[in-house]
């Protein structure tokens, strides 16, 4: 804890330092113009401002705008407005400007006014060429499952890999664990990614925006990123001399959760700061079922709950930063404490007696999982004469427990703590925006990563280590023609792992050590590898848009893949890692082909993947001899091939009601023995009509209503001792309204999930083994007062 | 519009040839096997029988086969006891139980096991669960198979037995009446346990469990075994010789039951070969 504390002591100081030196700009450059629509209607309500200060103006009812006291430099100009497709520009200004003007064209189509730029590589979206799928806070909220992967699961190519409902990681195009990189604030996020039943660690109310890139991004964040990339940004802070508050309340029937949410901001003078916390607590949840079947027996569930899947959630966090003509920059701190209870029959082989109920929904008993993740990191966005430069630092510190009862023969002592995982992360990134002419642009960047793993507890799994990664690479951004983009990166990485040998004991009754047993040896590896990935966007008209991507993507194997050796028993295995396994290393392509109109949206969007040395956890053929395992599953090198693709369709005919519908489709597959992949994602489709009206009346902001039908296909590409999961159908409800309430708004959100109550298996669920059906009806209700305010109006019209 | 079509027909053309080219290039891979093994091996028990009755000291005679349509893996045998062991100690001189594990690794396709697993003569009474799985070479996992198992020491193959004085056990239903106002009742209970080890040679005595159960308002009959976590338990494991006056009281507390529901009040006896016996009467809280 006093390392903690001297690092926030650290940042203080430092967040003081540049306050110090406060760079006031008088006599700064203006920028001011009119927005119009393609008809040339003035267009009043538009917000015009940059991406990198976050600082600009909203447009008059004349349609004018002015920016005052701006740096000469590169800047991305966006533009908002309601009812119009969102624009993203490249500025260069070395004077000021008048007389600009901007042209919006409507939409009335619900993604588009989202649409942004990728916050990963800040390019507009067209000129990416790759697909991403961004969501923002309304969404957010409005799909709110209590969970922020299992929210993000309606999107194409996105599933979640869970145990019961608190606990979820992502799964993009039918990867995970670390094939799928999450980044929040500029940082990766470090916690054992490797382990099936481990959630990720990141409040759901915390993040207000998150951008998700399907399929690889290796170049620009670095190996692991090769499934996807999860971008997860909060909100921005409030604008200068501007207040901010909210209070939500959420239950939810399915496991009469009760949560409360509060956030309060506040800026002084370009000077800003957020606080956040919320807590949750929620009781054994309820299946459609009063019994399952595992091999043959079948098994009780009392009263319709899963005993033992009541957890607790308490998160806090804390942003301050600075606002300056010169850029900006941002310290973020958060804790995130979660306690969840595992299905008592879910940890061994499961007996009727240990689902007896024990009188009380809402204790978290053992065998239970505490995580605590804690996370100190800044970023920056600072102009270096016309080009910027973005510097991200951060620590993060993941305390994973695992207890339960020490049933191991001979474990001595009373302590309930099963596993105990620590790791601490130590990151940077560097990034420099470079442009070189108009049409030329590079960013060059490096990162570098330190770890230190430190174990305990009474089993063993994984071995303490530290690991050291660092890259460096340079990706350019081509504009030959104002419809054509292309891009290109390489990429240098090298890593080393050092892990310590590991060994457990065997004690008699009396305390005496009877046999010792070699978890593994101790190892030092070092890795390196090149990447590199091209492609282009080309829109040939206003409507039409196509990408291709072609990428060489890597990453190095993870210490539990190299070293673990122990039993998981939530999957009753006994995993093992193993030490001579090389790079990960493979070649993927993806294409898209967008139409857009005012009305509709239609896009495709085919992958392939082949990988040379996929690594995965195959079953070995030899039983443990450790007690209460069964057999042996050791992580492979083999083959494999990726084949799939996401189709989406947005209709919007008349104007409060969008249609939307999204279908997706993986396929993986052992190239050398032909066995499908485990964990694959079944082929679903989504189907949703929306009605949503907006400034209905004076004291009615908002009202929408929307109905949503989920359709899971059979999953019967199975790898071995993996059962197919048959296909089934959702019915989903939602509706809201934002009211006024004598000068003050409130918002009312709720939603019916699993109305017809159905059963069902999900895939990747890990309870699926034991054939234990997913969350019944859900009722969900979510209440939000939404305060907002300003100090004193000097400076008005700036927006975030 | 003519070379948006002449495109999507190009993407598509490229992206059907490529699934194809594909599919086509994996027909002639060197080193492939032809097809891989996804079946699964079957193990079949001729012995012991689901419910036998084995005396400790002697030896269970496991015969069974494991069949499979290509190379087989291992076969592991388990044997552990079937109660859940809260009832029963490790220490003060009370038989262990026994346990046993094994792995054979197995060649060709059908594998037939027969040998004999010695039981020490000093291993507890009681059942015991005998699990059967096996693996084939690559890793697939047979349905496991399950067998019931009874051990009985001869040193000792009388339960105790239990004789209650008070309250009449013989009753079809016991009332348990919260007066208005009350909030506890004592329920006292006394009563013998006596053991022998046969006839007329004097037991040894382990201990007793003393519990009060809701009944199974669930009408959950789970694999023969009913469960419902006790309101009340008192327990002592640390009895000697053949003779143990019970004399011990429960306070029921209104606020840790259900008006109108049906309890159980039961006495378990356990002997140091982990013979037991067992007494219950119902009850009828009244509130």
């Amino acid at each position: 804890m006093t390392r903690f504390q001297t690092l926030c002591l650290a940042i203080c100081v430092w967040m003081l330092g540049t306050n110090l030196s406060l760079w006031a700009q008088k006599n700064g450059i203006e920028l001011s113009g009119i927005v119009t629509d393609n008809r040339g209607e003035l267009l009043p309500g538009v917000a015009v401002y940059f991406h990198e200060t976050r600082t600009g103006a909203y447009t008059d009812s004349a349609g004018g705008f002015l920016i005052r006291n701006i740096k000469p430099g590169t800047y991305h100009l966006h533009l908002d407005g309601l009812g119009y497709h969102s624009q993203s520009r490249t500025i260069s200004i070395s004077k000021s400007m008048t007389d600009l003007h901007f042209t919006l064209i409507p939409s009335e189509l619900k993604t588009s006014e989202v649409v942004i730029e990728s916050e990963s590589d800040k390019r507009a979206l067209q000129e990416s060429s790759q697909t991403f799928s961004i969501v923002d806070r309304t969404y957010l909220e409005e799909y709110s499952t209590g969970n922020l992967v299992n929210t993000l699961e309606r999107l194409p190519g996105v599933n979640a890999i869970r145990t019961g409902v608190g606990i979820s990681k992502p799964v993009i195009r039918g990867m995970s664990f670390n094939r799928v990189l999450v980044v929040e604030n500029g940082i990766r996020q470090e916690g054992q990614q490797w382990g099936a039943d481990h959630g990720l660690e990141i409040d759901e109310q915390q993040a207000d925006r998150v951008e998700i890139l399907r399929g690889p991004g290796a170049v620009q964040h670095g190996g692991d990123a090769i499934g996807g990339v999860v971008v997860i940004r909060q909100a921005p802070l409030p604008s200068s001399q501007h207040w901010q508050g909210s209070a939500t309340l959420t239950t939810r029937t399915l496991n009469d959760l009760r949560g409360g949410h509060f956030m309060a901001a506040a800026n002084t003078g370009g000077i800003a700061w957020r606080i956040r916390g919320g807590q949750r607590t929620y009781a054994d949840y309820r299946v459609p079922a009063d019994r399952f079947l595992y091999n043959r027996y079948v098994l009780p569930i009392y009263e319709g709950r899963l005993k033992n899947t009541a957890g607790k959630e308490e998160n806090l966090s804390v942003t301050t930063g600075l606002q300056r003509t010169w850029g900006n920059t941002e310290v973020f701190f958060s804790r995130f404490h979660q306690e969840a209870g595992f299905f008592s029959g879910a940890f061994g082989i499961p007996r009727a007696i240990s689902l007896n109920p024990d009188g009380n929904f809402r204790n978290i008993q053992l065998p239970r999982q505490v995580t605590t993740h804690t996370k100190v990191s800044s970023h920056s966005n600072i102009l270096l004469r016309k080009n910027w430069l973005e510097i991200d630092a951060g620590y993060q510190r993941n305390d994973r427990r695992e207890e339960a009862l020490p049933h191991t023969q001979g474990v001595m002592g009373n302590s309930n703590l099963a596993l105990n995982l620590i790791l601490e992360t130590w990151s940077a990134n560097l990034k420099y925006h470079h442009q070189v002419k108009e049409k030329l642009s590079f960013i060059y960047g490096g990162s570098g990563q330190y770890q230190n793993n430190s174990i305990g507890g009474f089993e063993h799994l994984l071995p303490a280590y530290q690991s050291f990664n660092g890259g460096a690479f340079a990706f350019s951004q081509y504009k030959p023609h104002p419809d054509w983009v292309w891009n290109m990166g390489l990429r240098y990485d090298g890593g080393e792992v050092k892990i310590a040998k590991a060994e457990t004991v065997q004690r008699n009754m009396a305390g005496v050590v009877t046999d010792t047993m070699i978890r593994n040896l101790e190892s030092h590896r070092i890795f390196a590898n090149v990447s590199g990935s091209g492609g282009f966007a080309w829109k040939p008209s206003d409507f039409w848009s196509f990408k291709a991507n072609l990428s060489s993507d890597f990453r190095f194997p993870t210490v539990a893949e190299l070293a673990a050796n122990g039993v998981h028993h939530g999957t009753f295995r006994h995993v093992q890692g193993n030490r001579f396994l090389s790079p990960e290393r493979g070649l993927q392509g993806d294409l898209a082909a967008e139409y857009k109109h005012r009305k509709i949206r239609v896009s495709l969007s085919p992958f392939y993947g082949h990988f040379f040395n996929y690594i995965y956890l195959s079953p070995s053929g030899r039983f443990s001899t450790l007690p209460e395992a069964g057999q042996i599953f050791s992580y492979m090198e083999s083959p494999a091939r990726f084949i799939g693709g996401e189709m989406e369709w947005e209709f919007s005919p008349w104007k409060p009601w969008h249609f939307t519908t999204a279908l997706e489709y993986v396929n993986g597959t052992n190239r050398f023995t032909g066995i499908p992949l485990p964990f694959m994602p079944p082929a679903n489709a989504l189907v949703e009509v929306r009605w949503e009206k907006n400034n209905l009346s004076r004291c009615m902001n908002r009202l929408y209503l929307t109905g949503s039908l989920q359709a899971y296909a059979d999953q019967r590409l199975t790898d071995r001792n993996e059962p197919p999961t048959p296909g089934y159908t959702l019915y989903h409800l939602g509706g809201g309204i934002h009211v006024k309430v004598g000068g003050q708004e409130v918002r009312l959100m709720v939603q019916v999930q699993n109305l017809s109550n159905r059963p069902y298996l999900n895939h990747l669920s890990r309870y699926r083994m034991l054939e234990i059906p997913e969350p019944g009806r859900n009722l969900v209700f979510t209440l939000n007062v939404p305060l907002k305010g300003n100090f004193h109006s000097k400076e008005k019209g700036i927006v975030n | 519009m003519k070379i948006l079509k002449f495109i999507m027909t190009l993407i598509l053309t490229l992206m059907v040839s490529l699934f194809i080219g594909c599919n086509k290039e994996c027909e002639d891979c060197p080193g492939q096997p032809p097809s891989a093994d996804v079946t699964k091996p079957v193990i079949s028990v001729a012995e012991p029988v689901n419910d036998q009755s084995i005396t400790t000291g002697d030896s269970i005679h496991l015969r069974a086969s494991v069949t499979d349509d290509r190379e087989l893996g291992q076969f592991k045998v388990d044997i552990h006891s079937a109660e859940d062991g809260h009832a029963h100690g490790k220490s003060n001189g009370a038989a262990p139980f026994f346990e046993f594990s094994k792995i054979v690794t197995l060649t060709g396709v059908t594998s037939n096991q027969d040998f004999y697993i010695p039981i020490p003569r000093e291993s507890a009474a009681g059942k015991y669960h005998l699990i059967l799985t096996a693996l084939d070479k690559a890793g697939n996992e047979a349905e496991f198979k399950e067998v019931d198992l009874y051990l009985t020491n001869p040193e000792d193959t009388a339960a105790p037995t239990i004789t209650i004085v008070y309250p009449n056990f013989t009753a079809t239903e016991l009332e348990a009446n919260f007066a208005a106002g009350q909030d506890t009742i004592q329920l006292v209970l006394q009563g013998t346990l006596t053991d022998t080890k046969g006839g007329t040679t004097p037991g040894d005595l382990y201990g007793y469990e003393i519990t009060f159960t809701e009944e199974g308002t669930h009408a959950h009959k789970v694999s023969g075994e009913e469960h419902h976590e006790p309101v009340y338990s008192i327990s002592n494991f640390n009895l000697d010789g053949s003779i143990h006056n019970l004399q011990v009281m429960l306070i029921l507390r209104k606020a840790d039951l259900k008006n109108e529901t049906e309890y159980k009040l039961a006495v378990v006896a356990v002997d140091r070969k982990n013979n037991r016996n067992k007494r219950e009467v119902k009850y009828h809280v009244h509130m």
